[in-house]
């Protein structure tokens, strides 16, 4: 399939079957429609960039733009083209050749198939290096070779990034990988998504296993979305990402905290969750008015799975309670006796004669 | 004064103090010979005081000894207070011994979590001075704060109060230092602000103190943590150029000479007074003025009180600003604070809540290949953190920052995981083929802030002060840096050990600095540069590389030159005299020329 590139969109209608790169669900037997929906212009491009909204059975699914742009070092210009798609929130996700222009390095050799593959694996790497790089700062200058070509600068290229782009095409990886992750676009995509923003979106998004799509819905959540949807946020609070955790904790309205099945259920997964979601918890639990007897309960049986901050924080919830329940007692007094717990001592320290009240 | 000195000449073989019931404290870091073991005065804020660590990186180090002289014969009970840094259902992995007279006590120590006094046995003394020596058995970072010999079976006190409290009294210890020194600018902190300050301050002809904890200046540029300095020279080429480092990668011994240069640099200055291995540990105030800082060696225990008519806080922690009672932010503030958002980076960049999620630490480290296959022992006590996790060097990317961690209180643990983080990745990489001859080179033993506390100025700068580039009358820094914010990897995928972070850059023209983010809003003459100026968490982002913290350095250095000049306060320096304080910027420049002129 290599080398034979294709226009996935043209004319707003699909002429082909699949991507070369696309980390996301596709269909080749599905009717995908293609909408402009935005221009991403500024200066110094060769022509604007049209940013198409791809959708199926009415279904929004993902971005794409067909881009046609100058490659440049400090001396000369080439013209590359491209196909980049993103998400629904404006994240890469995959690329595309077009027809009659495959992408070209050293001496305009064009990309073989692992070139091909090694693109893509940079483009999916957010953090790559040459985002702290400026064009200027990507080759040492002083061991530059003479080349007419753009990416003629093989061997000149500091080793770190060498390792990261494809090889003989530096400044076309650089240029690409530059638009893929171009901040404006992100926010025109995700403010695009925004204004279509309704209840079936939401729907998918909650039911999408995106971590960006989970974020954007719960983002969006109204104190109506938190109360009717406790399932998702239990099971998002057991297999989300901890900023997806971040989140629930922080927004999750009081009103919901209070409830005593929701509270205890969020504590019954504190040791599914990450050291920092831990320490959120206990800290949200620190403001409650009110914490359930079975909330107590459940935490002191996960004592041992607290650090020593988070210990100090959950005896300090504790101080603030009347009498403890006897299995709430009896978990804390073994965890203070416990020879192998590292912060055994701490727990009579801070309580005191709550763990063993007179009489 | 000839009281003081009489002490230390009988106590010349370390600070043994007695108490009646015939018992001594020796402080391990005073020790005649610390063999292989450092000094580490990181955490006496948090723990109490300097400690011997046996940084052996996997082999044990050479003994530590010391000879102590004992005014009574007879059977002594040992107590050594240490900790166990790394507990849990394995051996603990520093372990050490202490020997007297080459034998060594019964009980094996750096066992107990959490600092307290671990009994090392009972030893009958029968000679006036004995030799005292610490045996590390591991080479993975035990540590001893102090030892003490007691004729009662009593072991000293375990909580922090109580412990600082009967080292006083103890060691008899007055409540101010003795030792009083003046000058007309006190600097405290030999990072590369603190000494821009001072040079600055000195070319102009004024007394300087400066005061570092450490053996050597640079702070996060030194030999000891080793990150290269970034940023632009703003105003201030000639000063900072005799400070700054070459771009070699962060971790590179390299830096050994950048700090040969920084040295050389400083100590040419006849009125700059060096104290380096002191640390400040209180600041005395009146009102609203600091009138002294107050310092210990941190080695010999020996006190000196500083007085000064102004103050450099330089300290990276806002120390001198905590002490004397200056206001201070900490944390990262809501993104509706100042209105810092970057939208396409939402809660990453800055949180709808604020919080404590600031930058992390990093502790560098690097490997090399030995001729020889060398091995390395199993350290299942770092597995937890680092599970698969294989690396052979350490980048600004090995970052610590956690929601229950404190930068400042906490750091002592923020250190001694990213140990474990290295040393787990580290065998991990040793397990695989073609390792054989890999072998550690270095791992730093100091934290390297990158943020902690920030004391308040007039002026906060935040981030609308880059995004608007906005040009302040009282502009004395400027730098054209991106912003550069970090955030935890496990924050967007939980997979990611938790030592690694990554960046979020923000790429700008130029933007200023103004003078007034240089001194403290309620303290009346303070300075600040450095880390801990008056900023937001984001505004902090960009100027917090040390040519630019170099920058705040020599600026105030220059203010506290007007001061002295006027009589007055670093505010006035603004309201009053903002205009020869510029001229005074632009003159410096050309120092070197009217030396030559001359």
């Amino acid at each position: 399939m290599l080398g034979m590139s294709f226009l996935l969109f043209e004319g707003g209608v699909r002429t082909k079957p699949s991507p070369l790169f696309f980390t996301m669900d596709y269909h080749p037997d599905a009717s995908y429609d293609a909408k402009p929906v935005a221009e991403y212009d500024e200066e110094g491009l060769m022509e604007p960039f049209q940013l198409d909204l791809i959708s199926a059975a009415g279904q929004p699914l993902f971005y794409s733009s067909s881009i046609r742009t100058t490659v440049c070092d400090d001396e000369v210009c080439e013209i590359m083209h491209v196909q980049l798609f993103w998400d629904l929130t404006g994240n890469y996700v995959g690329y595309d050749t077009i027809p009659g222009h495959a992408l070209t390095k050293f001496d305009h050799e064009p990309f073989i198939s692992e070139d091909y593959v090694k693109l893509h694996e940079l483009l999916s790497n957010e953090g790559s290096i040459l985002k702290f790089k400026t064009k200027e700062e990507l080759i040492d200058k002083q061991k530059v070779k003479a080349s007419d070509v753009v990416d003629g600068t093989t061997g000149a290229t500091a080793l770190e990034i060498r390792e990261e782009v494809v090889e003989g095409a530096l400044y076309t990886s650089y240029t690409i990988w530059h638009i893929a992750y171009k901040g404006d676009i992100k926010n025109m995509l995700t403010q695009q998504t925004g204004e279509i923003y309704n209840e079936a979106l939401k729907e998918q998004f909650l039911n999408s296993d995106r971590s960006a799509y989970q974020l954007f819905a719960i983002e969006r959540f109204a104190e109506e979305d938190f109360m009717a949807q406790r399932a998702f946020l239990l099971k998002s609070m057991k297999e989300g990402i901890p900023l997806l955790r971040k989140f629930i904790l922080n927004d999750m309205p009081r009103q919901l905290w209070q409830e005593q099945e929701m509270q205890s259920q969020l504590c019954g997964i504190f040791s599914d969750l990450d050291v920092n979601s831990k320490t959120l918890l206990l800290a949200k639990l620190k403001d409650l008015d009110q914490i359930h007897p079975k909330s107590l309960e459940v935490l002191s049986g996960e004592i041992r799975k607290m650090n020593k901050n988070q210990l100090i924080s959950f005896l300090s919830v504790l101080n603030r309670q009347g009498k403890l329940e006897d299995t709430t007692l009896s978990n804390l007094r073994a965890a203070a006796e416990d020879g192998r717990f590292q912060f055994s001592y701490l727990i009579e320290e801070q309580l005191g004669e709550k763990l063993y009240p007179p009489g | 004064m000839r009281r003081t000195l009489l002490l230390w000449i009988a106590f010349v073989a370390g600070i043994a103090y007695q108490s009646p019931a015939q018992s001594f404290l020796v402080e391990a870091e005073s020790f005649d010979q610390p063999g292989g073991w450092v000094v580490d005065p990181q955490f006496v804020e948090q723990m109490g005081s300097p400690y011997l660590m046996a940084h052996g990186m996997g082999t044990p180090v050479n003994n530590a000894f010391t000879q102590v002289k004992f005014s009574d014969k007879g059977q002594y009970h040992v107590w050594v207070r240490t900790k166990n840094w790394a507990p849990g259902e394995w051996d603990a992995p520093g372990q050490f011994k202490i020997k007297i007279n080459g034998r060594a006590l019964d009980n094996t120590l750096g066992l107990i979590p959490g600092w307290s006094w671990e009994y090392a046995g009972e030893v009958s003394i029968t000679s006036k001075s004995i030799k005292l020596e610490l045996e590390d058995l591991t080479g993975f970072n035990g540590r001893a704060d102090a030892i003490y010999f007691s004729t009662i079976n009593e072991a000293p006190p375990r909580g922090m109060k109580e412990v600082a409290e009967w080292r006083k009294s103890i060691s008899n210890e007055a409540s101010d230092p003795e030792l009083v020194e003046e000058y007309d600018l006190v600097v405290v902190g030999g990072g590369i602000a603190g000494c821009a300050s001072a040079i600055a301050a000195a070319e102009q002809g004024l007394k300087v103190a400066l005061i570092h904890d450490r053996p050597v200046l640079g702070g996060n540029a030194s030999s000891e943590i080793r990150v290269h300095t970034l940023g632009i020279y703003g105003h201030f080429e000639r000063i900072l150029k005799m400070l700054d480092t070459e771009h070699y990668p962060n971790g590179s011994p390299e830096a050994y000479k950048d700090e040969i240069k920084r040295h050389q640099n400083v100590e040419k200055y006849k009125n700059i007074a060096l104290y380096t291995n002191w640390r400040a540990y209180d600041a005395n105030t009146e009102g609203n003025i600091i009138t002294s800082v107050d310092a210990r060696h941190t080695s010999e225990g020996k006190r000196i009180r500083f007085k000064a008519p102004r103050f450099v806080d330089s300290t990276g922690d806002g120390w001198i600003g905590y002490w004397a009672g200056a206001k201070f932010m900490y944390g990262r503030e809501a993104v509706d604070t100042y209105g810092e958002a970057y939208e396409e980076w939402g809660e990453l960049w800055s949180p709808k809540e604020a919080d404590d999620f600031v930058m992390g630490s990093s502790v560098l480290w690097r490997t090399y290949e030995d001729e020889k296959p060398v091995d390395f022992p199993e350290v299942p006590w770092s597995k937890e953190i680092v599970e698969e996790h294989a690396a052979k060097e350490g980048t600004w990317k090995w970052e610590l920052s956690r929601l229950d961690l404190h930068q400042i209180e906490d750091a002592e643990e923020i250190r001694d995981h990213m140990l474990k983080a290295i040393y787990g990745s580290f065998y991990n990489t040793k397990q695989k083929p073609g390792t054989e001859k890999l072998r550690f080179e270095w791992i730093s033993y100091l934290v390297g802030k990158r943020e902690s506390r920030r004391l308040e100025g007039d002026y906060i700068f935040t981030f609308n002060d880059v995004t608007e580039q906005r040009k302040f009358p009282d502009a004395v820094v400027m730098e054209d840096r991106e912003v550069d914010v970090h955030y935890q990897q496990n924050l967007m995928d939980e997979s990611k050990p938790d030592f690694l972070s990554e960046a979020i850059f923000y790429k700008t023209p130029m933007y200023y600095i103004p003078y007034r983010s240089l001194y403290s809003k309620n303290i009346d003459n303070l300075f600040m540069a450095g880390r801990n100026f008056s900023c937001s968490h984001i505004g902090l982002g960009g100027p917090r590389v040390m040519r630019t913290t170099g920058q705040m350095g020599a600026a105030v250095g220059l203010a506290a030159v007007i001061c002295e000049k006027y009589g007055v306060n670093p505010r006035e320096v603004y309201t009053d005299h903002l205009d020869e304080y510029l001229a005074l910027i632009e003159r410096q420049k050309y120092l070197d020329l009217m030396d030559e002129k001359k």
